[in-house]
């Protein structure tokens, strides 16, 4: 909106952003005026005009298409305030914002840093240059705009918003220590540093996405084979992942079920003889003779388990894993997976 | 920025040993955030056969066996396996390969032999790019947006870094691209920042480097600094 807003109220001559190479050099000249041509924007001569439109269906495409032009477009602000015709007007403004912040779904997914840049590139002035009054109004009518935000998204513009108004009152306090004659407040170091750091990534990503439609096009053979990695007796061993463990232990259930379903003589109550405590005493005193042992072996004897000793027992593993006394290594993918004392593995 | 250099330097290690597929995190001690890896490469380093010269005939045969199996391979492979399955020593295996990518880049054709992810992979050449992805346009690849891949620059520039960084660099949340970029396999958790929270801290995969035919996180392009920026150099 750093273009239209105010025009309607102004004699400088800006056209809409829309077309950038038409900007003239000097817009942050304007800046100063900025407020209080968004007030004359919303002045009486316009309003009439914006009902009119809003109450005639038929001129509402006329209105779209003279949105191309510079002084048709506060009439169009003012109309989206309406309550009637917001709903379907809401858009146009946006459109022709100079921040265009969503993606290829329509989805907004940008941040406030985003549209800060997108604003202060339509400028077209160095970042130490740009206008904290400026920017904050702009920031703060694309907020209004803006309607459609996600949750997430509008706290983090809310915050960014209260922050350049805190910025902006900070800079009518007159600073003892600093000879300020020349004039308006620039954004403070703070937010400059945020988004110099910001804008870093935003190169690293553009140049990570020239790089992803390079090499989408680069190919490698799909034969789905790969080299057998060598003899079983190496000592190389993949780590274990989540899915590779909730498979086996569900393979591991799967067995107990399978012996569960035989027996229907009705419920038998237990007392429970098995605690998480005691499988990991157990798990322990295993690993004292042996250096390893594969994860089947614990449930071999599945079909004479309870079901509470299964769950206690897996239990123990995540346990005894979590604290890191023990770690899960399989040789290849979706193999048998082994329980190893850390003590084994690390030197 | 001496700091983010070295990273990136100590980072290429990191994901030569890296499996390509996610771990189970293990708590190694409060202030370890390093998963406990298996040392692999000394015990694979000895099976290998000894050094000795090769006969000119001998080159030709163990060159094309090489170039056969690299062939046949859907992933990169690395030196020691390739080493250790023609029966070679380390030496000879690079001389041979190396000897291989020289060809292939001297006749400058359609296919390329290239290192990847710490291996070696034959794959179309970068110059065919535009042609290959209008000709197989069902094997297009989905493109990442444009706040995933800003997502993805801070991750892979910045590891390892919890969301909660990433969310400050940007401004804004960004769970829904870390879960994205998550599925895709292009990033995952390793190990958690000793921190309050104790918020996940994620790296780049090995996928990642495939994804974007690289060797090593430090074949990335370096991190410019902006320092001044006058819109001129916005164009």
């Amino acid at each position: 909106m750093s273009s239209g807003a105010g025009d309607s109220g102004s004699s400088v001559d800006r056209p809409i952003p829309s077309d950038r190479s038409d900007i003239p050099t000097q817009p942050d000249a304007s800046a100063p005026d900025v407020a209080s041509e968004i007030e004359s924007g919303a002045d009486a001569e316009a309003r009439p005009v914006e009902l009119d439109a809003a109450a005639d269906p038929e001129a509402r495409s006329v209105e779209l298409d003279a949105a191309a032009d510079a002084e048709a477009r506060p009439v169009e602000l003012n109309a989206a305030a309406d309550p009637e015709a917001a709903e379907e007007r809401i858009r146009d403004p946006l459109d022709t914002f100079p921040v265009s912040w969503t993606n290829s779904d329509g989805e907004p997914e940008q941040g406030p840093l985003y549209v800060l840049w997108e604003l202060i590139e339509s400028y077209r002035v160095d970042i130490f240059e740009v206008s904290l009054h400026r920017i904050t109004q702009d920031f703060l009518q694309f907020l209004q705009l803006a309607t459609e935000l996600q949750v997430e998204l509008a706290s983090s513009f809310t915050v960014m918003a209260s922050r350049l108004l805190y910025y902006k009152s900070r800079a009518l306090l007159p600073d003892p220590g600093f000879e300020d004659n020349d004039d308006e407040a620039r954004l403070p170091p703070e937010l400059v540093q945020q988004l110099l750091e910001y804008r870093k990534f935003q190169f690293a990503a553009e140049r990570l996405g020239e790089l992803d439609e390079v090499t989408a096009g680069m190919f490698t053979r799909k034969t789905g084979l790969v080299p057998d990695a060598g003899s079983d007796d190496s000592n190389e061993w993949l780590d274990v992942s989540l899915v590779d463990l909730i498979q086996a232990y569900s393979n591991v259930l799967q067995r107990a079920k399978g012996e569960e379903e035989n027996d229907d003589d009705g419920y038998e109550i237990e007392m429970e003889e098995h605690s998480v405590e005691d499988k990991i005493a157990y798990l322990r005193g295993l690993l004292v003779d042996a250096q390893s042992f594969a994860f089947d072996e614990l449930f071999e004897r599945v079909t004479e388990m309870s079901k509470l000793e299964i769950v206690a027992t897996f239990l123990a593993l995540l346990e005894l894993t979590r604290q890191g006394e023990i770690i899960l290594r399989q040789k290849v993918n979706f193999g048998e997976i082994r329980i190893f004392k850390k003590s084994v593995l690390v030197r | 920025m001496a700091a983010e250099q070295q990273e990136t330097e100590n980072s290429p290690e990191n994901s030569g040993d890296d499996r390509g597929h996610d771990s189970v995190e293990l708590e190694a001690g409060a202030d370890d955030v390093e998963l406990i890896r298996v040392p692999v490469s000394d015990t694979a380093d000895a099976a290998l056969p000894e050094h000795r010269e090769l006969s000119a005939e001998e080159m030709d045969y163990y060159r094309g066996l090489l170039e056969a199996v690299i062939f046949m391979s859907t992933e990169p492979i690395s030196l020691t396996v390739l080493a250790k399955r023609s029966e070679l020593d380390r030496v000879n295996t690079r001389i041979l390969v190396d000897s291989l990518i020289d060809d292939y880049s001297e006749r400058d054709s359609g296919i390329t032999l290239r290192e990847i992810a710490g291996g070696y992979q034959f794959i179309t050449s970068e110059k065919y790019s535009p042609a290959i992805k209008e000709i197989f346009k069902e094997q297009k690849r989905e493109t990442l947006s444009r706040a995933t891949l800003e997502t993805l620059a801070i991750v892979s520039y910045r590891q390892p870094i919890t969301l909660p960084e990433i969310d400050e660099v940007r401004g804004v949340n960004s769970r829904a691209m870390v879960t994205q970029l998550l599925q895709r396999k292009l990033i995952k958790p390793q190990g958690y920042r000793p921190v309050p929270g104790r918020p996940t801290l994620y790296v780049t995969s090995r996928s990642f480097l495939s994804h974007f035919a690289l060797n090593s996180l430090s074949d990335l392009p370096t991190l410019e600094e902006v320092k001044e920026l006058k819109f001129d150099d916005l164009d």
